[in-house]
């Protein structure tokens, strides 16, 4: 068996098989671990240990594949269905970021197929993905929306929704949930349970009901959530949202009657500090 | 009522003949038998299952596993109630052969949720098997061959027929499938190599091993070897379980039955093929229809567009959830119905839908969703002018 390659062990991923990093093994030629097969990627010929995903191989050579539910940090999902990609000798289209090579393959990335299968997606995506960029916190910020703008969305092929299904979730200090927003990624819930092993996130239902869901479909201030903000970081659209209490401040500040203290955490300071070209300032406390 | 008797599942044989041969001639010789057999899955997707069982085989691992998926849960699908009620022992001879080849010690029969009232009978069964040490320890006397069965009960999810989805079941976490590779034979109950096979299938091997694989391949056709069971409901005189050679045409099937006067005939349950009349020429096999056994007939009064609403919202349901394509793409296809049905879709829209079901096909995560579509683009296909042009008073 090789060793996972993911910043996370398998004996404490308590997330299920199907999210977990592949382990390839040689089949009956143990010899094979650690072998190199030869791929051909859009003509580009290459070679890539065994087990290696097309995806990995792909970047390898600056071959630049559309992925959605993939994030680096991440075990694998395969569940977006985006990064498609066609096999020569295949029907069957397999998505880059969870197909291991195990011999020698022929891949095109950009075939007719291919084209059409992630339009036909993003269009499905789109369907169920309730709000108006514009009125958007990540607009101009958004994997999904700079997916449609590469892929030629122009209009909503398969519809889009007009009314709300999901009332917003902002019980929480600091996640707000617009699941309305949400395309089903899983990226939220495979942060919490491998990145942070606090599993506060799942999938419940079946079919279209399927949503992503706090622990018992509660409210996340109801639940274990240690308010990290790592799912906000994954999140592709906008449905995970850090809390914004910026008029709550303003309002305490305008008040006459009260007598305003702020204090600002240390990271951000020296990060904003080091963004705008200045040399960090020691942390002090403000009085 | 037709008879059902069939020339191999349901001939007469001697109880256990098959594993004893399998003891007596050994276990790579027994991998041969089956694998000259030619025998395919019966669940429907038809892998050859000597070359399953040999990967596992030849797959190095401590702990391996044997799994009969016995969630029938494809529409129109009956024939594994029908063997498992009255063949069991047969099935279970199966998976001790299977378990004998690979090296299995541990066994598990994933009975579907609806099917809890054959338990108590399957219990018995294997209890009377572990009696006359045909399961347990050292069985039938051979040393280093221990092999037991237990039951586990699904909970009515479709999508746990799928084989890494019903592995994630077993495991305890929701039903979805995995991603393929790697395969059950090399990781799957638990990581360790695992065979999953249809009920079918493992109530065959007795009977190969019996009388051999070239008397098995005497039946059926070219590529399809051997009989298949064929559950048969819908508007014919005999519904019921029959089986038939593997390339018998629709038309001949529909004979035997007494259902001549059928429109059209659906085969594979709601993730296989629509066969139009004027197709009855067709053979049911791998190389044509494959069914996993299901049969509904459709008689001359059935509206397809009824047909085709049945089965979106059937999947519509029991998608796991888990993919684009398959959690959304059902839905559209069962909104373009509604159109059609109303008479709403224009031409631009449904060639639209179509070419989304064909991406469905080959974008979805697993069978499911790759399936799914089937019976919708082969009525739109095949009943153009059926579907077409309707008004909206109806």
């Amino acid at each position: 068996m090789s060793e996972s390659k993911k910043p996370f062990s398998e004996s404490t991923s308590r997330a299920p098989k199907s999210h977990k990093p592949h382990t390839v093994d040689g089949g009956d030629n143990q010899d094979a671990i650690g072998a190199q097969v030869k791929i051909t990627i859009d003509g580009n010929v290459l070679k890539v240990p065994l087990g290696t995903t097309i995806l990995e191989a792909a970047k390898k050579i600056g071959v630049r594949i559309p992925t959605l539910c993939h994030h680096d940090d991440l075990c694998i999902a395969g569940v977006c269905r985006l990064c498609v990609v066609e096999i020569e000798g295949q029907n069957l289209l397999q998505a880059a970021c969870a197909f291991p090579i195990t011999q020698p393959i022929v891949v095109k990335t950009y075939s007719e197929k291919v084209r059409r299968a992630r339009r036909h997606v993003l269009d499905l995506l789109l369907s169920e993905h309730y709000g108006e960029c514009y009125a958007c916190f990540r607009n101009n910020n958004c994997e999904l929306q700079s997916l449609a703008d590469e892929y030629g969305v122009d209009h909503f092929r398969f519809g889009h929704p007009t009314e709300r299904k999901h009332v917003v979730d902002n019980s929480s200090y600091s996640v707000v949930r617009d699941m309305d927003k949400c395309i089903q990624c899983r990226r939220c819930v495979r942060t919490c349970i491998d990145l942070q092993e606090v599993g506060v996130y799942e999938a419940i239902n079946r079919g279209d009901q399927t949503e992503i869901a706090a622990f018992m479909d509660k409210d996340l201030a109801d639940v274990v959530c240690i308010n990290c903000g790592q799912c906000i970081n994954r999140c592709p659209t906008g449905a995970l949202r850090a809390n914004d209490p910026r008029d709550e401040i303003w309002d305490a500040i305008d008040d006459p009657n009260k007598h305003v203290v702020m204090q600002t955490a240390p990271l951000p300071v020296r990060q904003s500090a080091r963004s705008s070209g200045s040399s960090p300032a020691p942390p002090s406390p403000v009085s | 009522m037709t008879t059902r008797k069939g020339p191999i599942l349901f001939r007469e044989i001697e109880p256990e003949a098959g594993l004893e041969k399998a003891l007596e001639v050994g276990r790579s010789a027994t991998l041969l038998a089956v694998r000259n057999s030619e025998l395919k899955g019966r669940g429907g997707a038809g892998f050859p299952t000597g070359v399953k069982w040999n990967f596992c085989a030849t797959t190095t691992g401590d702990c391996k596993y044997v799994i009969c998926n016995a969630d029938e849960g494809e529409p129109g699908t009956f024939k594994d109630r029908v063997l498992l009620m009255e063949y069991a022992d047969y099935v279970f001879e199966g998976m001790t052969v299977a378990a004998y080849c690979v090296g299995a010690k541990q066994g598990m029969v994933y009975l579907r949720g609806e099917y809890t009232y054959m338990r108590e009978h399957l219990e018995n069964v294997l209890a009377a098997r572990r009696e006359k040490n045909l399961l347990g320890e050292n069985i039938k006397g051979k040393e280093d061959f221990s092999f037991d069965i237990e039951i586990f009960m699904g909970a009515g999810a479709y999508v746990c027929g799928e084989e890494t989805a019903l592995i994630e079941s077993m495991e305890g976490n929701r039903g979805e499938p995995r991603n393929r590779p790697p395969y059950p034979v090399t990781q799957g109950y638990n990581g360790c190599p695992t065979i999953v096979n249809n009920v079918e299938t493992f109530a065959t091997i007795p009977h190969i091993l019996d009388k051999g694989a070239e008397w098995f391949k005497e039946h059926g056709t070219g590529k399809s070897k051997g009989s298949k069971l064929l559950s048969v409901s819908g508007d014919c005189e005999n519904p019921g379980v029959y089986e038939l050679p593997l390339g018998i045409t629709v038309k001949e099937l529909l004979e035997h039955v007494g259902g001549e006067n059928a429109k059209a005939v659906q085969i594979g349950g709601a993730a296989g093929h629509c066969v139009p009349a004027d197709s009855f020429g067709r053979t049911i096999s791998y190389e044509d229809v494959s069914t996993g056994g299901s049969i509904i007939i459709f008689g001359p009064d059935t509206d397809m567009l009824d047909i085709a609403r049945n089965f979106l919202e059937f999947f519509k349901e029991e998608s796991c959830g888990q993919c684009t394509p398959c959690r959304i793409g059902n839905v559209k296809l069962l909104e373009c119905v509604e159109m059609l049905e109303n008479g709403e879709c224009s031409n631009r829209y449904l060639k639209e839908i179509v070419r989304l079901g064909e991406t469905m096909r080959v974008a979805s995560k697993c069978g499911l969703g790759q399936s799914s579509p089937n019976a919708f683009l082969s009525i739109v296909e095949n009943f153009q002018p059926e579907i077409l042009g309707r008004t909206q008073t109806r």
